[in-house]
């Protein structure tokens, strides 16, 4: 009886355990213009036109997990928007979570959009998320609207940049329903291989703060910059990264973080940190040939937003790669020869053989009849 | 007649017919562990990698240093029951089946680290799916598969005599009764039935050998065949085998003075058993500082760039705390100790040593490999989570909540191979053909 107690009692610790979601964590290196949590303010002169130019945004964030870059400005005196700029990479679909309600419930409201490249268009999916469960449902599968405005797409370099506006107090009851001016949380997501709207994520940012102000200045803007010095043999080609600010001027000792995007996600080839000439160089090496996306984003801080750039790198046998570099070697053992094959087949066969010749050996006694007559015979006892 | 004695034995059939709060409460404990550790699997699960301190540079740390060393001490099945029983060392009996359920617990635990290390182990499909031959991760699989598959059968087999002793002297609930009579079914203990369990047993038994000293080269074969610094070694795969059997001793030396002093089997373990097992935890731990000076003694003098950057992580870097305390008091110390073996409390404490530093040195393999920076711009860092700390604790506390529990279901001392061999020590020298069947 104690024993079936203790194990009810352990059952239900674990199932309440595994069920209970767990506190969020602000993300630590969190940074706009400046450290701390995101401030959208009502300085900015948002233009939807699928390119971020100066002046449009007062506030940015980048994001180190899905690699994408986030703009923003708020109108919260009137008409309470938000409006959005996105930078990101791939060519499947990105979206941004708000807090839907003005007390964190779990749920959040989401935007996803995704570049339509025979027309140029974007297509654009609203729904709510439950952040507990993990769920996403659309608008419209809720009876609800699409409250997402002015959303059009642009591209820069190897990135696709998305811009629109949300409705912080939407009337549609699905959507947000912010009345204060935070913190609210909000977080990114992406898959940027499939542009299905309905396809899973792929990469999710932890959740962040962001407040709406009215006193903020816009953020400083600035400008990455990628060229590419190649050389041969292909192990020594270089990547030129450089920051500049508003006016053309080098930022000098800013860190940077440098990516490739590969077939398993990005690989970081930084942090690294700009020299005088606000210029950085990094060697990145790739081993065959094929198209390469690099980017190199600066996270923004002391006044300047953050800015990204995306170039994709061409590795051709005229460039380097695999031709001009020690490829390779064939190997000396071909696994995938049948003699081989063979072998390891007849090895690993032989030993699962032997189990089950040794389960058949004891079973064949274990189910013979025992005579009536013969008194049995203690185990061990098998003294000749 | 001692044979009867043995298995009348009240003290070997005692835990199986009583169970005191203590145990509860030590079952309590565990499972709150393994718990927290199943939470902290789920956050991880629900969140990704990103929770624990792995990063696309150091993509391999606490998880798969578990994962070698508890594979590792699943040898020592192998060793004292396989090893000593194709010898003939009649000194065995009392301790295989300890033995024995060592390994089954080690490799149930030890190969779910792959899967949690994965991240997604949905993915685990693909190996059945894309499965590669060229991959030493299938062979990894395969070897592991056919390890566990061995380890159960040949933990089993023994088992049956003593299963129906068990059904006949214990008055169990009904689970157990089923337990009992499903797994000992048809066990009566005739001549014919001993011939056909001792000639499986002895199948079994070498067969088991080879294919535990593939599943640890296989293992080691995975760091091996990689070309990266610290792991590219050909002594790879020996020197794993020596540290599993090295460790997998130290283990069974401390099951065996727990269930010595919790069950009160002083009378079937004794000093001796302690000594003989402490002799050979001695020439394995020679064995081990042999291979250690030479694998690094080796990269030391080709002095080539990143041998020298990685020697100095383990040197002199964030890791030398590490890798000279292994040394000194796993390596060294534990030596120093065993060379007297007066006590078993001496003879434990190496063996707890020598658990701690073997730990220590798959950690050493798997992660400063990793931290050395392959390109010359950058180094890796690595720290690991309270989310692999959890999970490592859970998998710990796992390992002994099986392993408490299989000794409240299962005799954990082999009652017919201890009678058996109190009877042929008891008959006098056959004089042409006495050997046992």
């Amino acid at each position: 009886m104690r024993a079936r107690i203790l194990a009810l009692s352990l059952l239900f610790a674990l199932a309440l355990l595994v069920g209970t979601r767990a506190p969020f964590a602000v993300t630590e290196d969190a940074v706009g213009t400046h450290y701390g949590v995101v401030e959208c303010a009502e300085v900015g002169n948002p233009v939807s036109d699928g390119t971020i130019a100066p002046d449009e945004y007062d506030e940015s964030y980048f994001d180190k997990t899905t690699k994408i870059l986030v703009y923003f400005t708020c109108e919260n005196t009137t008409g309470r928007q938000l409006h959005v700029g996105i930078v990101a990479p791939g060519e499947g679909w990105v979206g941004l979570q708000i807090q839907a309600r003005d007390s964190w419930d779990g749920t959040l409201n989401e935007v996803r959009l995704s570049r339509v490249p025979s027309s140029d268009s974007v297509q654009v999916a609203d729904g709510l998320r439950n952040a507990t469960l993990g769920t996403f449902e659309s608008d419209a599968s809720l009876g609800g609207s699409v409250d997402v405005l002015n959303a059009t797409v642009g591209i820069a370099g190897a990135a696709v940049v998305y811009e629109f506006c949300v409705l912080l107090q939407s009337s549609d009851p699905n959507d947000s329903q912010l009345s204060s001016n935070g913190p609210f949380y909000f977080a990114l997501a992406d898959n940027p291989y499939d542009p299905d709207l309905n396809s899973e994520a792929m990469s999710e940012s932890e959740l962040q703060s962001l407040v709406l102000q009215t006193d903020l200045s816009v953020g400083e803007w600035t400008e990455v910059e990628i060229s590419l010095a190649p050389s041969e043999p292909a192990a020594d080609s270089k990547m030129l990264v450089a920051l500049r600010d508003g006016f053309g001027y080098p930022l000098p000792g800013r860190g940077l973080d440098v990516f490739v995007q590969t077939t398993f996600g990005f690989l970081d080839l930084g942090p690294v940190t700009t020299n005088d000439q606000g210029v950085v160089e990094v060697g990145y090496a790739p081993r065959d040939q094929g198209t390469y996306i690099v980017g190199a984003a600066y996270a923004g801080g002391d006044g300047f937003l953050g800015s990204v750039a995306w170039r994709t790198l061409d590795i051709s046998p005229g460039y380097g790669g695999e031709d001009l570099s020690l490829g390779p070697a064939d190997p000396v053992f071909d696994l995938n020869a049948r003699p081989i094959q063979a072998i390891i087949v007849v090895v690993v066969g032989g030993v699962w053989a032997t189990y089950a010749y040794a389960i058949f050996v004891i079973r064949q006694t274990l189910r013979a009849k025992v005579p009536k007559v013969a008194s049995p015979q203690p185990p061990g006892d098998s003294r000749r | 007649m001692l044979d009867a004695e043995v298995r009348a034995d009240p003290v070997l059939l005692e835990p199986l017919r009583t169970t005191s709060w203590k145990f509860y409460v030590l079952i309590a404990i565990l499972g709150s562990v393994v718990a927290w550790g199943v939470y902290a699997y789920s956050w991880q699960l629900r969140t990704g990698l990103s929770m624990t301190g792995l990063n696309d540079r150091v993509s391999w740390g606490v998880y798969i240093s578990n994962f070698v060393f508890f594979i590792g001490i699943s040898h020592a099945g192998t060793l004292i029951s396989a090893i000593l029983r194709v010898t003939h060392a009649e000194w065995r009996r009392p301790i295989t089946r300890m033995a024995e359920s060592i390994t089954v617990m080690a490799i149930i635990v030890g190969a779910a680290f792959p899967l949690i290390d994965l991240g997604r182990p949905d993915r685990l499909l693909n190996i059945f799916l894309y499965g590669r031959l060229e991959s030493a991760i299938l062979w990894d699989f395969i070897s592991i598969a056919t390890y566990l598959a061995g380890s159960l059968l040949y933990l089993y087999l023994p088992m049956i005599p003593d299963l129906a002793i068990v059904r006949r002297q214990v008055l169990t609930g009904r689970l157990r009764s089923f337990l009992y009579r499903r797994l000992g079914r048809g066990w009566t203990g005739t001549a014919i039935q001993k011939r056909s369990l001792e000639k499986s047993i002895g199948m079994m038994a070498i067969i088991i050998i080879p294919v535990a000293i593939s599943v640890h080269t296989v293992v080691s074969w995975i760091f091996g065949m990689t070309l990266r610094v610290g792991w590219h070694s050909a002594i790879f795969g020996p020197y794993f085998v020596a540290g599993a059997i090295f460790s997998g001793i130290a283990t069974i030396l401390i099951a065996m003075a727990i269930f010595r002093r919790v069950y009160h089997l002083e009378k079937y373990i004794t000093l001796q058993h302690f000594r003989k097992l402490g002799a050979l935890l001695l020439v394995l731990d020679l064995i081990m500082i042999y291979f250690t000076l030479s694998e690094y003694l080796t990269a030391a003098y080709g002095s080539e760039s990143q041998d020298v950057i990685w020697l100095q992580v383990l040197l002199e870097g964030p890791y030398a705390l590490m890798f000279w305390g292994m040394i000194g008091a796993g390596f060294i110390l534990p030596a120093i100790l065993l060379v007297s073996r007066r006590s078993i409390w001496q003879i434990v404490t190496a063996a707890v040593l020598v658990d701690v530093a073997m730990w220590m040195e798959r950690f050493l393999i798997v992660v400063p490999s990793m931290v050395t920076p392959q390109m010359t711009f950058s180094w890796n860092q690595y720290s690991p989570s309270w989310v692999e700390w959890s999970i490592t604790a859970a998998a710990f506390a796992g390992f002994a909540l099986l392993y408490a529990l299989f000794s409240k279901f299962f005799p954990i001392i082999s009652m017919w191979e201890v009678s058996e061999g109190a009877l042929e020590a008891a008959e006098p020298e056959p004089a042409i053909e006495g050997t046992t069947a």
